[in-house]
């Protein structure tokens, strides 16, 4: 029984600051737990995973749930809610506006936020914020640090997520593709089996300069280096690009998806973007 | 239609603000919280059970197990089988063990959790095929067949012989959940004479009360069942659920207790729609007569009967449907298992074996060379035809009707553009028919009463629920319509054993036609009455007055209230003016088991779109046809063939609470999908047939269950008019489609031999 998984009712921190945030995740570590929204932690807790004994409630850490505009970049605080973000022109018009419209319902939009899906680690703005070159803002307890959103997953040591860095790129051009496209098991509400986004300047001989991301089901996220370098050739195929995803993503079986599955959707959605449009002389889809 | 489209139902506005109070938001004073202990393994002996620490922690009234059961230590509406409280073994994951009050649902939990249980896991009989092979363990005394039902005519083997077309293929149904918005639960109170009140939700309270009876040794005088409003049934709070365990805990502890499931108690110990495999092999003659039909299937109804039996032999009495072939036979086998209780779910196996009769039709179609609806009109069944199992029925012509607009809807143009060139679109038509009430051979019995009430009320009583179908609405038009009244002149009991009378379930589609048949049965004698009295107050003669909005109105004169009913209500005494009637459903009169006299036919028309690339589907476009006599009330109408349409779409593309070694993998809504908002076609249709016979008195049939049926089958075809390929398994997964897209090349990288990852 759930209940029974629950010992002690939690104490909750509500800290002000970063620095006392990570203060505190250090003297009750490890029987501590940051919470960002907590919607996705709640539905674990449902399953089954207690609660630590120590939660600490980022909310009022007002560093955190503010957005600045800085010369290259927007500053997103972690604790941003999606629905906040969404609300904002710049993100709205761009794929990671997308990818966060995508995400759940309204109730959950509304309370989550954009570093809580970072950091539960398979959340649907990953792949997008990866092809925007996004950065992550970290404390690490001595300083502030910056890596790529993929790194956050491998970083050494305890860190706080602060914010997001959102390069101000030129809004997509002529001849630039941005996209982002999330399957789940219905239309909405639901969590992904997979989403890909990538962000794509058309070269000479059908070549492309692209960023291309995914995460599927409980993967990690994937940066796809090898189909970028593949796309980058002029005179790339189908087939190429199909053994270049091979190699950067192999993902497992799942309950309600096998990864061959994602692995060909996620080709197949890719290809849409990049090949078939161009291509169409070349056979388009086939009739029944 | 003779109501108005937009006509507003009288519990809109207390379900539409949130103020409506349900049985499980009840609160009484010095209430306990009472929690059930499910067994921890599917399959398993009970070595001990021990509850002393349980009953040692503070705030705990109460811990019961088998031994404190008075009367018998078991349920089920069609065979007692299904333990309360399991003595010595585990059938399955919702086997319950142990129950605790509390003061708080903590204390209850904490109770439970210290009940110290020994079991000895047994091998887990997780489907058919395993129950069924040799040397399997013994489920129940009577062995691992719950049921075996079977139907035989003609020649099956002449009849495949003069076939030129034989098509054969087995279909995999899943195991669907009602998912009700309210999950089961509520409050019982004991009395002062060691009776009870059971303010629960049930399908048939008379039905709880008996069982219930049964089960404390106490008589069906003392036990008052109080079971409507209901957050949501679809055939899923038909059976006993926490009534037991509510009940005995509050006799146990003098106090009331409140009972109710949380969603994933609800998931682990709730009915399902029987998962079945069903195998069909079915001939035609080259002009398309369909000679021969064989038809085995196989049910999964898990630990216990239930309704199983029943469901079975539905399905086997439609395994033909609305074409009478000359050779049929069929066999319906209902397996014990591990799994999850199988039971009662709107459609009751009617949804599983039309999406095979129908696939059959299409393949065969298909492989004559024929249109599906060509096919279908060749051997649609004529006015005057017997029915599925060759007993008489109420002659009509619905499965001709509902086939000419399923007909004239395939004809519709396609609604995409081409663009992006990754969606196929694709349209497909099924139809079905569906028998309502028990059948023959099982007490069906209705009725109902009228009154005048001391306020002036005219009260209608019915032992029916109010499940969300909008049974009130259906009272409140059928009384206005019989006695002109206004909405106020109207009291409404339902609910409520100890006001109402015998109505029978609220099942099977066969509320709305009783109460319509009880208020006909009624209305003369009832209006005679009104008047009587009326004239007898008034002293004016009973011929000049009639009945009218608030009451009664006197002829010859500007129309205009002459007596209130409140007027008249204080001149006689309660009980004066009333009238009761009851009678059976309708059956066939041919001596035939389970047989159906009043059926209702469905015709579906789908239109998909399916992206090539993700194998996702999406219908753009649902029309329904259905024929079930005329409408009674126009929006419950179509709020039924509408919900029913989605939920059936829900089965088709995503539903399914999927079982491994006996437990759920599918504990909660994160997991189990039903469709939501956005995976609603954009249009949707309903159109009511609503001609009947000459003759023809049975009035309105009921559209429960029909909106459910023949969608399925429908979309399947439009999944193969869209890539090719025909499911036989549902839900039809994006999984399936991306595989048969790739087997077909129709992309243009994806050619057989290109096939990535497998």
């Amino acid at each position: 029984m759930a209940a029974a998984n629950q010992s002690v009712m939690p104490v909750v921190w509500m800290p002000a600051t970063v620095q006392e945030a990570f203060a505190l995740y250090e003297e009750y570590f490890p029987d501590v737990e940051w919470i960002a929204g907590g919607t996705w932690r709640q539905i674990e807790r449902e399953k089954g995973t207690a609660f630590a004994g120590n939660i600490i409630a980022l909310e009022q850490v007002s560093e955190l749930t503010s957005v600045h505009e800085e010369e290259n970049y927007m500053r997103i605080g972690a604790c941003m809610t999606l629905e906040e973000l969404i609300q904002e022109p710049y993100i709205s018009r761009e794929i990671l506006g997308e990818a966060l419209r995508q995400i759940a319902a309204p109730a959950v939009r509304t309370r989550g936020t954009i570093g809580g899906n970072i950091m539960y680690g398979h959340g649907d703005a990953l792949p997008a914020l990866m092809a925007l070159q996004a950065e992550l803002e970290v404390w690490n307890g001595r300083s502030y640090a910056r890596l790529p959103v993929e790194e956050a997953a491998s970083y050494e040591g305890t860190f706080l997520l602060t914010a997001v860095l959102l390069p101000k790129t030129p809004e997509a051009s002529a001849g630039d593709v941005h996209f982002f496209e999330k399957i789940g098991r219905r239309e909405a509400f639901t969590a992904s089996l997979l989403a890909v986004s990538g962000c794509a300047r058309r070269q000479a001989g059908g070549s492309w300069k692209a960023r291309l991301a995914l995460v599927g089901g409980k993967d990690a996220p994937v940066r796809l280096r090898r189909a970028e370098a593949c796309v980058a050739e002029s005179g790339w195929t189908p087939e190429a690009f199909f053994k270049a995803l091979e190699a950067d993503y192999q993902p497992g079986d799942e309950p309600f998806s096998s990864g061959s599955y994602r692995l060909q959707a996620a080709a197949h959605l890719f290809l849409s973007r990049l090949w078939l449009e161009d291509n169409a002389e070349k056979g388009g889809v086939h009739n029944v | 239609m003779k109501q108005p489209e937009y006509q507003r139902r009288p519990d809109a506005e207390p379900k539409v603000t949130g103020s409506l109070k349900y049985l499980t938001d009840r609160f009484e004073d010095h209430m306990l919280i009472g929690k059930v202990m499910r067994s921890k393994h599917p399959h398993a002996r009970i070595k001990n059970i021990d509850t002393s620490a349980a009953e040692a922690i503070p705030g705990v009234y109460a811990v019961l197990t088998h031994k404190d059961v008075p009367g018998l230590n078991r349920f089920g509406i069609v065979m007692p089988d299904q333990p309360v409280f399991c003595e010595d073994r585990v059938r399955y994951t919702g086997d319950a063990v142990a129950a605790a009050a509390a003061e708080s649902a903590e204390a209850a939990e904490k109770a439970l959790a210290a009940v110290v249980v020994e079991y000895e896991p047994l091998p887990v009989l997780d489907s058919v095929e395993k129950a069924l092979s040799p040397g399997a363990e013994q489920l129940h005394e009577m062995g691992n067949i719950l049921h075996e039902a079977f139907y035989t005519r003609g020649d099956l083997q002449q009849g495949f012989a003069d076939c030129t077309c034989i098509v054969e293929e087995t279909y995999q149904l899943p195991r669907q959940m009602h998912g009700y918005m309210e999950t089961e639960g509520g409050v019982v109170v004991p009395g002062q004479d060691g009776g009870i009140s059971v303010y629960m939700a049930t399908q048939h309270g008379f039905k709880d009360r008996f069982q219930l009876s049964r089960i404390l040794d106490t008589p069906e005088e003392k036990i008052r069942i109080i079971s409507s409003p209901i957050g949501g049934s679809f055939g899923g709070k038909d059976e006993l659920n926490l009534q037991p365990y509510g009940a005995l805990l509050a006799l146990k502890t003098g106090r009331p207790v409140q009972v109710h499931n949380t969603r994933k108690e609800s998931v682990r110990a709730g009915l399902k729609r029987h998962p079945m495999a069903i195998t069909m092999r079915t001939g035609a003659d080259e002009s398309g007569r369909v000679l021969a039909h064989e038809t085995t299937i196989y049910a999964d109804t898990g630990a216990y009967a239930t309704l199983g039996p029943a469901i079975l032999e539905f399905a086997v009495e439609h395994a033909s449907g609305l074409y009478p072939i000359p050779n049929i036979k069929t066999t319906g086998v209902s397996v014990f298992t591990n799994n999850g209780v199988a039971g009662e779910f709107r459609g009751f196996g009617g949804n599983q074996v039309t999406f095979a009769l129908e696939g059959q039709m299409d393949r065969l179609a298909e492989k004559l060379g024929m249109e599906g609806g060509q096919l279908r009109f060749i051997n649609m069944r004529k006015p005057s035809d017997a029915g599925p199992l060759g007993q008489e029925i109420a002659p009509t012509d619905g499965g001709k009707m509902v086939l000419d607009d399923v007909a004239a809807w395939q004809q519709l143009p396609l609604s995409n553009t081409g663009e992006p060139p990754w969606l196929k679109n694709g349209r497909g038509g099924a139809v079905s028919m569906h028998g309502g009430g028990l059948g023959y051979g099982r007490l069906d019995p209705s009725g109902g009463r009228l009154a005048l009430t001391k306020e002036g009320k005219l009260e209608a009583a019915f032992g029916f629920e109010e499940c969300g179908q909008g049974i009130v609405a259906v009272i409140e038009t059928v009384m206005k319509e019989a006695f002109s009244c206004n909405d106020e002149d109207i009291e409404i009991t339902i609910g409520d054993t100890s006001k109402v009378p015998v109505s029978g379930s609220t099942t099977a589609s066969r509320g709305t036609g009783m109460i319509w048949t009880a208020v006909e049965n009624m209305k003369a004698l009832f209006s005679r009455q009104l008047l009587t009295e009326a004239s007898r107050v008034t002293g004016t003669a009973a011929a000049d007055l009639y009945l009218g909005a608030g009451g009664i109105h006197k002829s010859g004169t500007e129309s205009s209230l002459f007596l209130s009913y409140k007027a008249l209500a204080e001149y006689v005494q309660a009980g004066d003016i009333e009238t009761h009637t009851s009678f059976d459903f309708p059956v066939t009169p041919d001596e035939i088991d389970s047989g159906h006299y009043l059926y209702s036919f469905g015709g579906v028309s789908a239109e998909v779109e399916v992206n090539l690339l993700t194998g996702a589907v999406r219908v753009l476009d649902l029309k329904q046809s259905v024929s079930a006599g005329p409408v009674v009330y126009p929006q419950g109408y179509r709020g039924q063939i509408e919900g029913g349409g989605i939920m059936a779409l829900g089965y088709t593309l995503m539903e399914d609470a999927v079982m491994e070694e006996g437990r759920y993998q599918t504990e909660n809504f994160d997991t189990y999908l039903m469709p939501g908002v956005k995976d609603l076609p954009d249009n949707v249709t309903v159109k009511p047939r609503e001609e009947v016979m000459e003759g023809d008195t049975y009035g309105p049939r009921g559209v429960g269950e029909i909106g459910t049926i023949a969608v399925a089958p429908a979309i399947a075809e439009a999944i193969y008019q869209a890539i090719g390929a025909r499911p036989k398994k549902l839900p039809v997964s994006r999984e399936w489609i991306l595989h048969q897209i790739q087997q077909r090349g129709l992309l243009p990288w994806n050619k057989p031999e290109k096939m990535l990852g497998g």
